[in-house]
């Protein structure tokens, strides 16, 4: 036993937004099971309800509550634990240790830190810190300056060299910004920066851009022994940020003396910073000259510790939960070797590629191209024994619709359109680079353009030739060697122009091992390859089992609209499966993910959900059955394949799917069945209600109805709901029940139900249904406390609800109140408008319980990383179809003593209706007006509802855009910001809030 | 799309065939086929003695991607054959590794299965086997392939004459018998103020006293421990100098060999970059760089001559060990001397062992 602890409380990192997803859950999921292995009480806090961390399983106690050191003050005082671990909590967690290790209150309760320590995270804590800290150690950094004078501005250039990146310092919406090579540029550039700036200022930054971006982590324990893990390079040079460029693992282009030189750097700093766990260090190198900056130090596990873990089968975050228990790196014995330990740095023997996976779809009005904030919103990686092998599977991985780097619309570029959008820096231009290759545009132009190493783009004119060489004359030797870089058939299909191809051949399988084969392994993790041998089909035949197999497909890259819900569920089904004795094998192919993780499952593949894949996959593995629907719709297609290779499909198939979405027979299905419902109709607005369904073809059970606080119009995934229901009458209720058994029985679906519903006029209709929908299945399971998934996979596999025993119907109604409230991340989009629509925008959820309605609506909303202020104005301006609204509400919010501030016409009701209200004129009435309110601090809420139409500079746009980017809450609905009156109406202080054990 | 280059082959002595492509100069290679985990520099590696008579295959499968950029350096390549999964052909800077090895007339083979291979030779050890551009006459070769022994691989590395170096602010002097050794280890000493002079391996006691050392550093180099009991009858009577003695890889076996130890072939070597070791009396954990598949039999060890310093962590075997009454300092990997590596401090107590003899 190498420590004494008893009762850990382990800090999560709160909502999914655009650049903290599912790798937080992840590694705390890692550290929490590593926590239980060693007989300790976990407590668990997070204020994200769709994380493992804080499921049952992993912690003994759980608290789903807004995440700050107020709330987790009360969680100490209430479990009394002995150590505080934050190291997966993101910025968050790292905030809240060092607030609370500051002001002696861990000390003062007994509470050991583990993880970083404050004073690690103070030196990284700040771009002024890092400095420092980076001075003291020797290494070189970017400088900085913010300035506000020529002379000052020309000081900096001339210290540290051309070119310098000059940007406002403060600015309300999009500063000046430019990278500028000489004098003049620069003073152009620093003259309007402060005339946009409002404090006057300009920021200077030395400019790295062309710049290698390479990354190295390191790992070290209590002792100092340290390795390092891994290296990673990105494709797209310095000034893409890392979370959206293409990356490959081990980085590939650098000489053995860079190598040398950065992880020398990199494990340095680890011990300069006294670090115990991990330390990711990112580097700037000079492509020539071997010159190189520190670009960032982050003692904490995060996307790029996830992605180095899965890649190299080295589980980073498990690693550094036992350090922080006291254990040496040798001391930690490595699971998939079983021969080895920590203290192996892992030798690899592939290469990985990770790309990001954008969410622009979502976002029409979004700017595309890519700078220094982050916007993909999840990604997905590929391993090959070659780069394109990993390259072409990655690119499948993002978007198994898109089968191979092309895309259509580029052919149609003139050579003059491809040479300009090279230029472009967005989420395409890997497609276009390509495009260009196969025009035969030269790779020193390319390079010249893109800063793309030249070793890439050779890869990339390699893929280019065999395409060539497919498309003029096809045999077995092309063929084979097509389909050893990546090709799939289907692509090969569409080449050459055919119906069939004369020839077949199955992937090989290799393992992700640590030791590149120098050790026999007893975790089965793999990928596929090329290769003389199937170590898969080698593993099956060294360990036979009798256990029935099912493959879990999952549903690769978190978006928005496919968040981690999904994966949250395929998580649970792979334990329940284990539970029940089935044997598991999951594909996947998210880096982030829980279910990529080799300890979830008996058996991991991480490659591409294409056809040909999970056809490959199966044709290996033969397994007895197969769960699609954590896949989602791209997964369930693949039903008839699998079922043509004798594999049993358990719950929903293409079949039932294809029902669903397709209005036309679904509604008809509807009518069928005399169910009400919207289709055929003029749009009806009215109150959304959901369910979602275990059923097992004839009987049902609903966990519980869920209420949305927005209209219909507005996606159910971005709306407010609640649990149980607060304004629905039995009748209403007793609807949505018959209507549920009527479609069960008429599916005859095994498994899980989402049924969306709109009340209006006091009567229900059914909207729509999916069979993968499981975006409130975490909530639900968090809020009925019946393990959802569970259940749904025990009916899958051919259990009824009488065997399970739980009872049919409606089941029984919680005391507590449970608030479901999304999170957003517009402010990382430039460009984006904050209202809400048909489209899902919601990158992320927050969950606030309560024994009230109004405090756990409240909790939620503070959770949500909403400023709740009690006083100061609230500007109402809403669209004509809510005018009527605008009057409770302005009298609600005078009530509780906000200013109330409205633009004319809105204005005028509300007076004419004894509403005192003052009128401010909109922007292009003239200032002041509406933005000079926000600017000038008056604002505590917006109050904003007029649709954006084409024209998005109109002044609603602008002021709601503007008040984002200054942490202004918008409301852009009328009954969120009722709800939120009412709630500050009934709640005390913030600080009053009380926590509750889930 | 792959070049339509010529087909090559590796045939192990067990009859196993790899079929791939030649990789610089065509033609037939034998060796023992060994396998390296590490992704450091082809040209290092190739060029390291302890390869000597060795073919080498690279675990990491991308190869070359930087070009040699001093192909001219002086540096013998060692190894009788080299084998990747895929040489880059556009490396950024200098030549290919492909016109490396055709200049230097070494054989090479790419395009093969290089994970099959190592599982293949990883509970062995290595295999014999050839690289070959025919397989015409197969059973002639295997029976080459079979009678193939590394034999006077010392005679042939080793230096021809003595050699000096000299430091600059020398403090120490030190004899070394080269049995073969990678010469970036010399910087260690140079950087530490030791001259060094480099002896050809059949030295004697009497032509290393005369040189009148203040230490003498055993070097790595190829071959088996027990290949030649002339040298380590040679280490026997040096021992007896009362010269501070610093020995490593095949220097540490032979030693040991020396001290009356025995050497035990492992059931698996240590080939790679990344075996950990631990310090017994510090409790430190060191990355080392090891390519060896024979060890010294820690049962053997008589308990007064020696202390185990330091043991793999992986099986335990002996990684380091201290002979006080020599006195003698000896570890199995290859240290760095670089200040910030975990292992350069094994030098600076090897020099502190000189400072207290002198003194």
């Amino acid at each position: 036993m190498k420590h004494l602890f008893r009762k850990i409380l382990v800090v999560g990192a709160g909502p999914v937004v655009i650049g903290q997803a599912a790798e937080y859950d992840y590694a705390a999921t890692q550290m929490c099971r590593v926590l239980k292995q060693e007989g300790i009480e976990v407590v668990s806090v997070n204020s994200n309800p769709t994380t493992v961390m804080t499921d049952r399983r992993l912690a003994d106690a759980v608290y789903i509550e807004p995440l700050n050191s107020e709330t987790v003050k009360k969680i100490i005082e209430v479990e009394k634990p002995d150590a505080l671990l934050a190291t997966a909590g993101g910025r968050t967690g790292l905030e809240i240790c060092l607030e609370l290790a500051q002001n002696g209150y861990l000390d003062e309760h007994h509470v050991v830190l583990l993880g970083a320590q404050p004073e690690v995270i103070k030196n990284v804590r700040s771009e002024q810190a890092i400095q420092t800290m980076l001075q003291e150690a020797g290494e070189p950094y970017l400088p900085t300056a913010i300035v506000s004078s020529e002379t000052e501005t020309l000081q900096f250039a001339e210290t540290a060299g051309y070119p310098v990146s000059c940007k406002s310092a403060f600015s309300a919406e999009g500063g000046a910004f430019a990278r500028c090579n000489t004098e003049g540029e620069l003073i152009t550039c620093f003259t309007e920066s402060v005339q946009k700036s409002l404090v006057g200022q300009a920021m200077l930054t030395k400019c790295a851009e062309g710049y290698k971006e390479i990354e190295f982590a390191c790992v070290r324990d209590a002792d100092g022994n340290c390795i390092s893990v891994c290296s990673t390079e990105n494709i797209d040079a310095v000034g893409v940020h890392t979370g959206d460029s293409i990356a490959v693992l081990p980085a590939q282009t650098l000489t053995d003396s860079e190598t040398a030189m950065l992880r020398r750097a990199a494990r340095k700093l680890t011990g300069h910073l006294k670090i115990e766990g991990v330390c990711l260090v990112r580097f700037a190198l000079h492509p020539d000259s071997g010159d190189y900056f520190v670009l960032s130090v982050e003692p904490q596990l995060s996307r790029t510790t996830a992605l180095i873990s899965k890649a190299t089968g080295y589980p980073i975050a498990a690693v550094c939960a036992k350090i922080a228990l006291g254990y040496r790196l040798y001391e930690i014995p490595n699971e998939i070797t079983g021969k080895t330990t920590a203290a192996n740095e892992p030798a690899i023997d592939y290469c990985a590629v990770k790309i990001p996976k954008w969410s622009f779809e979502n976002f029409d009005d979004a700017a595309r191209k890519l700078d220094e904030t982050m916007k993909a919103t999840g990604e997905a990686f590929a391993i090959g024994t070659g780069f394109e092998l990993a390259f072409l599977k990655a690119i499948r991985s993002v978007n198994p619709k898109t089968e191979h780097i092309s895309l259509p619309k580029l052919r149609l570029k003139t050579d003059a359109e491809i040479t300009d959008l090279l230029a472009q820096r967005d989420n395409e231009r890997v497609f276009v680079v390509y495009e260009a290759i196969k025009r035969g545009f030269s790779l020193r132009d390319i390079h010249a353009q893109t800063s793309i190493d030249l070793f890439f783009l050779a890869k990339l004119q390699n893929i280019a030739d065999t395409e060539a060489a497919l498309c003029t004359h096809i045999n077995q030797e092309t063929y084979l060697y097509a389909k050893s870089i990546g090709f799939l058939d289907s692509v090969i299909l569409k080449l050459t122009d055919r119906e069939a191809l004369d020839f077949k051949a199955f992937s090989s399988y290799n393992t992700v091992d640590t030791c590149a084969a120098e050790y026999d392994v007893q975790k089965p993790y793999f990928y596929s390859a090329w290769d003389e041998d199937n170590e898969a089909e080698m593993f099956l035949r060294a360990n036979p089992s009798q256990k029935k197999k099912i493959l879990v497909v999952g549903s690769g890259p978190t978006s928005v609209g496919l968040g981690t819900d999904r994966d949250y569920a395929a998580y649970q089904a792979l334990y329940s499966l284990r539970d029940f004795g089935f044997e598991t094998v999951m594909l996947n192919n998210n880096p982030s993910a829980n279910t990529t993780d080799f300890a979830a499952t008996d058996k991991l593949y991480v490659d591409p959900i294409t056809a040909e894949d999970i056809e490959s996959v199966a044709a290996t593995e033969k397994p007895d059955g197969a769960i699609l629907v954590f896949g989602g719709g791209e997964a369930l297609r693949k039903s008839e394949i699998l079922r043509s290779m004798g594999v049993e499909i358990y719950g929903a198939d293409a079949a039932v799917h294809k029902t669903l979405k397709n209005k036309i027979e679904f509604f008809d299905m509807l009518d069928k069945l005399n169910i009400r419902h919207t289709g055929g109709r003029k749009v009806l607005v009215g109150k959304g209600v959901e369910v979602d369904v275990l059923t097992d073809g004839e009987d049902f059970l609903i966990p519980g109805i869920c209420e949305h606080i927005e209209k219909t119009q507005v996606h159910a995934g971005d709306s407010i709901s609640v649990y149980p229901s607060v304004s629905l009458s039995e009748s209403i209720r007793n609807d949505v029940v018959e209507y549920t058994g009527r479609l069960v029985r008429e599916l005859g679906l095994r498994g899980l139900l989402n049924i969306q519903f709109v009340v209006y006029d006091n009567a229900v209709y059914v909207t729509s249904a999916s069979a993968v929908a499981t975006r409130n299945i975490p909530f639900m399971t968090k809020a009925s406390a019946l393990p959802i998934v569970e259940f749904a996979v025990r009916l899958m596999l051919g259990e009824s609800l009488r065997d399970i025993g739980i009872g049919t119907g409606l089941y029984r109604e919680p005391r507590r109140y449970f608030v479901r409230v999304p999170v957003f991340s517009f402010a990382q989009l430039e460009g984006t408008d904050v209202r809400l629509g048909a489209e899902m925008k919601s990158t992320g959820e927050v969950m606030g319980v309560a024994d009230t309605f109004a405090e756990a609506l409240l909790k939620g909303f503070i959770a949500s990383g909403m400023r709740i202020k009690r006083t100061g104005g609230v500007l109402i301006s809403v669209a004509d179809s809510d005018k009527q609204s605008a009057v409770p509400l302005g009298e609600a919010f005078l009530k509780q003593d906000f200013k109330v501030y409205a633009t004319s016409n809105t204005a005028k009701l509300l007076n004419a209706n004894h509403v005192a209200a003052n009128a401010v004129r909109k922007i292009h009435e003239g200032a002041p007006n509406t933005l000079t309110l926000i600017l000038k601090n008056r604002l505590s809420y917006l109050v904003s509802t007029a649709q954006s139409g084409p024209k998005t500079n109109s002044d609603d746009v602008r002021i709601r855009r503007t008040a984002l980017l200054r942490r202004i809450p918008v409301l852009p609905s009328v009954e969120t910001a009722s709800a939120l009156v009412a709630c500050l109406a009934e709640n005390d202080t913030v600080e009053e809030i009380r926590v509750q054990k889930l | 799309m792959a070049e339509h280059t010529n087909k090559a082959y590796l045939l192990l002595e067990d009859g196993t065939v790899f079929v791939g492509n030649s990789m610089g100069k065509t033609g037939t290679a034998i060796g023992e086929v060994v396998f390296n985990t590490c992704t450091a520099s082809y040209e290092e590696l190739l060029s390291d003695p302890t390869y000597y008579g060795q073919i080498v295959a690279q675990t990491y499968p991308l190869v070359g991607n930087r070009g040699v950029t001093d192909e001219n350096r002086d540096s013998d390549i060692m190894s009788n054959g080299y084998i990747v999964r895929e040489w880059c052909k556009v490396p950024a800077g200098g030549i290919s590794l492909h016109e490396y090895l055709l200049k230097r007339g070494i054989v090479g083979l790419s395009g093969i299965d290089t994970r099959r291979l190592t599982r293949i030779l990883r509970d062995k050890g290595y295999m014999k086997g050839a690289i070959t551009d025919t397989l015409d006459n197969r059973e002639m070769l295997l029976e080459k392939i079979r009678a193939y022994t590394v034999s006077g691989a010392v005679e042939a590395v080793t230096v021809k004459s003595p050699q000096h170096i000299q430091a600059e602010n020398e403090k120490y002097r030190i004899a070394v018998p080269d049995y073969g050794f990678p010469r970036k280890i010399l910087d260690a000493f140079l950087s530490r103020g030791c001259s060094v002079d480099i002896l050809p391996a059949s030295c004697t006691v009497e032509q290393v006293t005369a040189l009148n050392p203040n230490g003498i550093f055993l070097s790595d180099g190829p071959a088996d421990p027990d290949d030649d009991p002339v040298l380590i009858r040679n280490i026997a009577e040096m021992i007896k100098s009362g010269l501070p003695v610093f020995a490593v890889g095949l220097g540490h076996q032979m030693l040991a060999l020396a001290e009356h130890a025995k050497i035990i072939k492992m059931p698996q070597g240590h080939r790679g970059s990344n075996q950990p070791v631990l310090v017994a009396e510090t409790g430190k954990l060191m990355v080392t760089e090891q390519n060896h598949g024979y060890t010294v039999d820690k049962e053997s060890l008589p308990s007064n001559t020696a202390e185990i310093l330091m043991t793999n962590i992986n099986d335990g075997s002996v990684e380091g060990l201290f002979y006080p009454s020599v006195p003698a300092l000896s570890v199995q990997f290859t240290p760095n001397g670089s200040p910030d590596s975990s292992t350069s401090w094994i030098f600076d107590r090897f020099i502190a062992m000189l400072g207290e003899v002198r003194a």
